[in-house]
């Protein structure tokens, strides 16, 4: 790794992180219907919409039945609708008084607006028991226009602002394997040469990674409680991270519990190498088939579910480039400093 | 190949055979373990009924301790000098086959008796009895598997006795997840689907591990 010496590489690792860092932090998040309460009355549900930062006008509102694929023509249009302060109130006639709704469906609140798409409020109304026997009125499909370019970043419910973390937590996993899979093959190839130079590299890459994955597991403790409402959840990846850890922490007892280097290198590579497979079928495998909170698994959508227009990953990729740049340069630097002494 | 690990497996066990006081001393030792948590779980004189959930967990956690005890006092007993007799005579590579088959039939043995003796005090709630079997010899193997190549790479070190539960622990967590999971099956008259699943990866674990050990030992059998 000796080309990330070159000034101009460090330069551009410390622009890409600054980049993620200040974009990350600075682009605002898309407009979205984020607080929806409603009314029943006897005929008419009224249901209050709040839309903050949306400075342009909504073309249609409806409710929607959600369904696999979003398949179903089901909608139901507002008789009546007005503004108020920081977004709209809606007068529906009311869903139950329709026989084409069933007991048990979920109707979804959707608004066209003229930029931003569609926003949609997922399970708005929930339909307990149907009671009239009208039909609903014959609408033509309804085509959710496009969403035009914004710089800004998706609105979800219960993520909202924490999506930012997106840039922080995720990169930290992405450097720690890549450092732990340098300082496997470094492992491999003190067993092979027996070159006490990879031994070096390979313990200071491994206590490299291990920092990175203290700081992952920190942001995401954090991100955990704002989201999942715990810092800690008997989840999966969570498991195999802490598991990792302490194989980790228990690789560098058994460095400090030797004195003689060559027997210390040998030891530990045989233990870098064994850990290393363990861990990596851990945490590939056991999250297939046990559900996970984390995106991606266990039916949640993943997060390119989340951006149709690519903004996520304008900050996302370059943020990952940058710590894994950062993780190999901060592990030249110890090496260099070993070698020194 | 074959030929000296099969002698060195009829040496381990002729050994084994005839000094039947570390066998037993391990039997204590499940025994005593065993007998001590029916003492604290038994309120009032009368056992307690534990759900199916714990005795599962108490049995494997008896089970790993067993194993890791089991493998210290085998790897204590043998003097360096007998080491340096292997080291001119055998391959690393028999050494550790022999020695890991050694150990996954000895950790099976005491595992079985275990069951037996953990059923006299709590019961067995098994329905399944074919499932637990197979899922105490698969586990136990595993965990003697695991155990034998960290307690090979802790052997002559000053505190090795500490130093090989910390080098396992960790990796024995996803090990007795994976066991415990197979042996709630038995539990219930029917499988569910994920049980094939667990089992095959249970079994390509321990293929890992022993493709592992028997690549690797080599480079630290000098020391």
């Amino acid at each position: 790794m000796n080309f990330l010496n070159q000034r101009f590489l460090q330069l551009v690792c410390i622009f890409l992180i600054g980049y993620s860092f200040l974009g990350g932090l600075l682009l605002p998040l898309s407009p979205n219907i984020e607080k929806l309460n409603y009314k029943t009355e006897d005929t008419s549900l009224i249901i209050n919409i709040a839309i903050p930062k949306l400075n342009e006008g909504v073309t249609e509102f409806y409710l929607k039945k959600s369904s696999l694929g979003d398949s179903s023509q089901l909608i139901l249009r507002p008789t009546t609708y007005s503004k108020i302060e920081n977004g709209f109130q809606l007068i529906f006639p009311h869903p139950t008084r329709f026989q084409d709704f069933k007991t048990g469906d979920i109707l979804d609140l959707v608004c066209h607006t003229e930029t931003w798409g569609g926003l949609r409020y997922f399970s708005a109304y929930f339909i307990d028991t149907v009671i009239g026997d009208k039909h609903l009125p014959v609408i033509d499909k309804m085509i959710i226009p496009e969403k035009q370019f914004h710089l800004s970043f998706p609105n979800r419910n219960i993520l909202s602002e924490s999506i930012r973390n997106l840039f922080y937590h995720v990169p930290m996993w992405f450097t720690m394997m890549a450092l732990l899979i340098y300082s496997l093959v470094h492992s491999i190839l003190f067993l092979s040469t027996g070159t006490l130079n990879h031994d070096t590299k390979a313990s200071i890459s491994a206590a490299v990674a291990s920092m990175f994955g203290v700081i992952g597991i920190l942001t995401g403790m954090i991100w955990a409680k704002y989201t999942w409402g715990a810092f800690w959840t008997n989840d999966p990846k969570l498991n195999g991270a802490a598991i990792g850890m302490l194989a980790y922490l228990a690789y560098f007892i058994l460095r400090g519990s030797l004195e003689d280097a060559i027997k210390k290198a040998k030891l530990a590579a045989v233990y870098n190498i064994f850990s290393f497979t363990i861990y990596m079928v851990f945490i590939w495998i056991l999250p297939r088939i046990n559900d996970s909170l984390h995106p991606g698994n266990g039916g949640n959508p993943g997060f390119n579910v989340y951006e149709q227009d690519n903004v996520m990953r304008l900050f996302f990729y370059p943020a990952v480039i940058g710590w894994i740049f950062l993780g190999f340069w901060l592990t030249e630097i110890y090496v260099k400093l070993k070698e020194r002494n | 190949m074959l030929t000296s690990v099969f002698a060195l497996l009829k040496y381990d066990f002729q050994r084994e055979f005839r000094q039947r006081l570390s066998f037993l001393s391990i039997l204590l030792y499940v025994f005593s373990i065993t007998y001590l948590l029916y003492f604290l779980l038994n309120t009032q004189g009368a056992l307690v009924k534990m759900e199916v959930k714990y005795w599962n967990v108490i049995f494997w956690i008896i089970i790993l301790f067993t194993t890791i005890n089991e493998l210290i006092s085998q790897f204590s007993k043998e003097s360096d000098g007998l080491y340096l007799y292997y080291y001119t005579v055998i391959h690393p590579s028999h050494f550790i086959i022999s020695r890991l088959i050694f150990h996954a039939v000895y950790a099976a043995l005491i595992s079985l008796l275990t069951y037996f003796i953990f059923s006299l005090w709590f019961g067995s709630p098994v329905e399944n009895f074919s499932l637990i079997l197979l899922s105490i010899l698969l586990g136990s193997s595993s965990f003697a598997i695991l155990f034998t190549l960290t307690t090979a790479i802790s052997k002559g070190l000053k505190n090795n006795a500490v130093l090989t539960s910390i080098l396992g622990f960790p990796l024995s967590i996803p090990l007795i997840t994976l066991v415990s999971r197979l042996s709630k099956e038995a539990f219930f008259i029917t499988t569910s689907d994920n049980f094939w699943i667990n089992l095959s990866i249970l079994i390509g674990f321990n293929l890992i591990m022993v493709i592992l050990s028997v690549i690797l030992y080599p480079y630290i059998w000098r020391e």
